[in-house]
């Protein structure tokens, strides 16, 4: 069973690399991995900035179009 | 019908480029049929030739062994180190942009090598359609480092530092080592948090030596937000990066000079009607300056390449206006683009590019014969290699551009007359017209090379 398994690992980890000629470079590589969470986390406060200035502009129109 | 390959098509498995009947081609292999189909039938495709990122291609030819492709045919290949900055700017946030919609697609670049861009005119283009490769969730973009050697780098460098350290794509035309980029980027460069993240920290990362492949988990979680994150940071950054003086004598060359409007009247006209005749596919301006004497041709003409050796100028005209027409080229006449790569089989040499049906220099000779020392004989030479026909400017000793290179040397140009001049021409071309400007003696050749 185990030994099943790390053979089912091993081909999931080189189907994943199959495409790619490119060396990365271990240093980027682990780089990346190291910065990943900066990055999603600046992806997701743009995502929220986006929605908090979409909600004070249509509140600003819903107001002027009373006044 | 024999194929030729290009020599610089090696590196990927999944297919290459070839010459047929001087028509390029891309062979597709079967390991990349799967990521082919997706670009095409998921709708990537055609976004990206909608949005004029790509350049479109036509199957010619599907068998189970392989799939013909002929890709939009190129006017005139161009390297990076030719480019300048904006134009290196440009071909970065191409770049970063056929990235951005890949992911949108489940897809994701698997290199971001600068070749992959090319000009039309002031148009940059994806050309590689063998780059698309499945999205991997977990993994991080495996042409990161690609893109900051071949873009970030040489940008960070040219905007910070001096535009002509782009040359130093020439000795590292596989991307500049983001070590050495570290050290040459002045202190204040550190100050800028993503400069400082994606150059900096990330030069020190390549210098440490890891030797298993980090498990990839839920700490180390790599997913397609990640990809957009990063994407999008390399682009606000790229976007920041600007160069801080764009202004030279040259580039206000055309205000300032002594000419009188009669004689530039004079001259667009000889380029008009020499043009009207040959009808030139390709046109090499070569000190094209800001490009007049380049919208002249590309009146006729298929395709002009203007290029200069002064940035600034040709920085100027590639931000004019977007055309298709005219190619800006930042190039030095006394030591054009080597062949560089593999062999030096890789990346063409300049002068292997040409010839060109029609070359134009206009007041462009007394620099390199006055300026450079180059004798008659070796410009008649030069452009023997690069030229069919030839419109040349002579300019006398008299004239007062030529009294200015010769303030401060000793004239030692005893041979420089334009009996000289003639004399070394007439060994490859024959005169088909000529006209005498009123301006200090200058006169103007039509020229076609002797069979």
């Amino acid at each position: 069973m185990w030994l099943l398994i790390v053979i089912a690992v091993f081909l999931f980890s080189a189907a994943r690399y199959s495409y790619a000629y490119l060396d990365p470079g271990s240093g980027s590589y682990v780089f990346q991995l190291l910065i990943g969470g900066f990055l999603v986390a600046s992806v997701s406060i743009k995502t929220y900035w986006k929605q908090i200035k979409s909600f004070i502009q249509k509140k600003t129109v819903r107001k002027r179009d009373e006044d | 019908m024999r194929i030729k390959r290009v020599p610089a098509s090696f590196r990927d498995p999944d297919g290459f480029v070839y010459f047929k009947q001087g028509i390029i081609y891309r062979k597709i292999q079967p390991s990349f049929f799967t990521q082919y189909y997706k670009l095409m039938q998921s709708g990537l495709y055609d976004e990206l030739i909608e949005q004029q990122l790509l350049i479109p291609h036509k199957e010619i030819r599907q068998t189970r062994s392989c799939i013909d492709i002929r890709p939009q045919q190129l006017p005139f290949i161009t390297f990076p180190y030719e480019w300048t900055f904006n134009q290196l700017r440009s071909a970065a946030l191409t770049t970063l942009a056929v990235q951005k919609k890949a992911l949108s697609f489940g897809m994701s670049l698997k290199d971001a090598s600068a070749y992959n861009i090319q000009f039309i005119g002031t148009e940059p283009r994806f050309i590689d359609t063998l780059s698309f490769g499945e999205l991997t969730e977990h993994e991080p973009w495996v042409a990161y480092r690609q893109f900051c050697e071949h873009f970030l780098a040489p940008l960070a460098l040219m905007s910070r530092v001096d535009v002509r350290l782009n040359r130093l794509l020439v000795s590292y035309h596989e991307g500049i080592p983001l070590e050495l980029a570290s050290r040459l980027l002045p202190v204040s460069s550190y100050v800028n948090l993503s400069l400082l993240t994606h150059l900096h920290v990330h030069a020190r990362f390549q210098k440490q030596t890891f030797k298993r492949k980090p498990e990839v988990n839920k700490h180390r979680y790599f997913g397609k937000k990640a990809l957009i994150g990063l994407t999008e940071t390399l682009e606000q950054l790229i976007k920041s990066l600007k160069v801080k003086d764009n202004k030279s004598h040259w580039n206000s060359y055309y205000e300032d000079n002594t000419y009188s409007t009669a004689d530039q009247k004079r001259k667009i006209d000889f380029i008009t009607t020499v043009c009207r005749q040959i009808k030139p596919k390709l046109v090499w301006d070569l000190g094209a300056n800001m490009g007049l004497y380049s919208r002249v041709a590309a009146q006729f003409a298929d395709y002009v390449v203007a290029m200069d050796s002064d940035h600034a100028c040709v920085d100027s005209l590639f931000m004019q206006k977007k055309q298709t027409k005219i190619l800006p080229l930042w190039i030095d006449l006394t030591n054009p683009s080597p062949a560089l790569g593999w062999e030096n089989n890789e990346r063409k040499s300049l002068l292997d590019r040409g010839p060109a049906d029609l070359v134009l220099a206009l007041a462009l000779i007394h620099h390199l014969a006055i300026g450079n020392n180059v004798s008659f004989a070796q410009l008649a030479h030069f452009f023997k290699t690069i030229a069919r026909h030839l419109l040349i400017e002579f300019i006398p000793k008299t004239d007062p551009q030529v009294k200015r290179l010769l303030t401060f040397r000793r004239d030692i140009f005893n041979e420089y007359s334009e009996e000289t001049f003639m004399a070394s021409f007439s060994k490859y071309f024959t005169v088909t017209k000529k006209i005498n400007l009123s301006h200090h003696g200058r006169s103007l050749f039509a020229m076609h090379q002797r069979i």
